[in-house]
């Protein structure tokens, strides 16, 4: 059980400012291989800068963060290596715009990691299938519908054979019917690859099914975080009650 | 019953050649007279230049066609003019039919290296000073284009830099260049480097100097604006990657910037090929400085319109080449955007 097993990912006290703002408040966070975390909160609450420093898009200005072993610092190497083994799936997918979808998976692998070709298509075909549109490896991102183009992202960042996923919002963004098309491939990952995830999302139907933890962070603070059949049921804090309230009861 | 959906044609638009005129050039009293009134001036006009052309003295430019195209070259070297010519002239074409064939581009590629190669070894013999008319002004444009293009990238980069230093480098730079005029720049530097080393530095290669250098500055700032256009999620994705930071400006940022780039480059191009007229000021004889070499000669002091109408045409034909070819790239590159 993954109970036994040291922490991928430690958070301790980490602390970060936009200029005057202080967006986070010492957030502490401990996260197991093969763990499926979904962090919700309102907006503005830190949740997406959070999930951004633990691939260092944004630095944190005070406490640790500990990846895989690897100690996020100025150190460039540090943060290449880091970079290498978590992938990110961005609200607003960041495909590649003149690239094709096969080329957007492809680049990282040729580039970074140094494949041949044929070997990086080869595995990129095989994401495509995965994902579910292995017919749309020559089409360009302006072509694809959101899920479709979400779900090319997804097979993007799985090609760098991460060892943990973050997602930013990954559903925020699409149109009803395509929800689901693209929260499917996250179950998917979950359940069948055993992959550790941390994702922010509103979708608490998802987060019931698939998440081992909750975590429920406003104003820059984790306010209260569990299994999510507590968490849902039986919140302890006001918060988070009221926040559940609104967001169950739309 | 369920309604069944149907896809339809669109509707035909049969109308007539009559019924479009009636549309679109004699729709209201307005329309009407503006349309009488632009091909009557039209037809004056052209009639107007048509008289002109026929009776002018053509001789100036017929007699001297040498002079017109490599200016003062000695005959022995004439050959080779010719020759780098007719090379480029022929890539050009067989590159215009390849695009439309959709040739490889490493293919169309090691066609230009061939080309450049052979002009430069065809040139070789030939003295940087001994050149003139249009081959002058053809050889200045394109050596200072190519070369503001990759110092322009620098720059350009150098600007968006989060080093305090090169980005201060960049901007007084490109800052301090804006400021000042393309003729002021080359008088400034012909003196500038007389000054400093005689007559070691060819007049033809200070002009090429002097206009890279201004160029660069334009297509430093075209680059800076191209890069931005290109949204922050796309370099965070590349970093996200695991690609370096020049990794994803070389696979990502600049691809995308090119593309929003080309009309403003194109057009920086255009007016630095016109621009190269300038040199008159510090003694070369363009394809202009041929002209008024011509006037000043007594069997053509009246043939004023004759020169400066063909030096007109000639800039004319190639600057809409320039224009052409840059809707052909734009129209190529957009292909991921449809």
């Amino acid at each position: 059980m993954p109970d036994v097993a040291a922490p991928i990912i430690v958070l301790e006290d980490v602390h970060k400012w936009f200029g005057r703002l202080h967006v986070l408040k010492g957030v502490s966070l401990q996260i197991r291989p093969g763990e499926v975390i979904v962090v919700a909160g309102p907006s503005g609450s830190g949740k997406s800068t959070m999930i951004r420093c633990i691939n260092r898009l944004e630095a944190h200005d005070r406490g640790r963060i500990v990846v895989d072993g690897i100690e996020l610092t100025d150190d460039l190497r540090h943060i290449d290596a880091v970079r290498s083994e978590v992938g990110i799936v961005f609200q607003s997918f960041n495909l590649f715009p003149h690239l094709t979808a096969l080329e957007n998976i492809t680049l990282a692998p040729i580039t970074v990691r140094k494949w041949p070709r044929p070997r990086a298509e080869r595995a990129a075909r095989e994401l495509l299938a995965q994902v579910g549109i292995p017919e749309k490896a020559g089409t360009y991102p302006a072509q694809l519908s959101g899920g479709q183009q979400q779900r090319v992202a997804i097979a993007r960042a799985l090609a760098m054979q991460p060892k943990i996923m973050l997602f930013d919002e990954p559903t925020s963004a699409l149109d009803p019917e395509m929800i689901q098309e693209v929260l499917d491939v996250m179950r998917g990952l979950a359940r069948d690859m055993g992959m550790t995830m941390i994702v922010v999302t509103h979708e608490m139907g998802f987060a019931r099914e698939v998440a081992n933890r909750m975590v429920f962070i406003d104003e820059g603070v984790i306010i209260e975080e569990g299994a999510p059949e507590h968490f849902f049921t039986s919140p302890k804090e006001d918060r988070t009650k009221l926040f559940l309230s609104k967001i169950l009861h739309q | 019953m369920a309604t069944q959906a149907i896809s339809l044609p669109p509707p035909k638009d049969d109308s007539s050649a009559l019924e479009w005129i009636h549309r679109n050039l004699f729709d209201g009293w307005l329309n009407s007279v503006l349309t009488v009134g632009v091909v009557v001036s039209l037809v004056w006009f052209g009639g107007l230049v048509w008289r002109w052309a026929a009776a002018a003295h053509w001789d100036v430019v017929t007699r001297n066609m040498r002079l017109w195209l490599v200016g003062l070259l000695p005959l022995a070297y004439v050959w080779r003019a010719w020759w780098a010519g007719g090379l480029v002239l022929t890539a050009a074409a067989v590159t215009v039919v390849g695009v439309r064939a959709r040739v490889r581009a490493r293919t169309l590629g090691a066609l230009w290296a061939g080309i450049v190669i052979s002009v430069v070894w065809l040139f070789s013999a030939i003295r940087l000073d001994q050149i003139g008319g249009l081959y002058l002004t053809l050889v200045l444009a394109l050596v200072s284009i190519s070369a503001s293009c990759p110092i322009g990238i620098l720059v350009g980069i150098g600007r968006t830099s989060r080093l305090p230093v090169i980005r201060l480098f960049c901007t007084s730079y490109i800052e301090g260049v804006r400021g000042i005029p393309l003729i002021t720049m080359l008088l400034w530097f012909s003196i500038f480097v007389s000054l400093l080393s005689g007559e070691a530095i060819p007049r033809v290669m200070r002009a090429m100097i002097g206009m890279t250098i201004f160029s660069s500055a334009y297509v430093g700032e075209i680059m800076r604006a191209g890069i931005q256009s290109v949204g922050r999620g796309q370099t965070e994705a590349a970093r996200a990657l695991g690609l370096a930071g020049w990794q994803a400006m070389l696979y990502i940022v600049l691809p995308q910037a090119f593309k929003n780039m080309i009309p403003a480059l194109v057009g920086q191009f255009i007016s630095l090929f016109k621009d190269t007229t300038l040199t008159v000021i510090i003694g070369l004889s363009d394809l202009l400085g041929v002209g008024r070499a011509l006037l000043a000669l007594p069997e053509y002091l009246h043939d004023v319109k004759e020169v400066y109408v063909f030096a007109l045409v000639v800039f004319f034909i190639f600057s809409s080449a320039m224009s052409y070819g840059s809707r052909v790239l734009e129209r190529r590159l957009g292909l991921g955007d449809r």
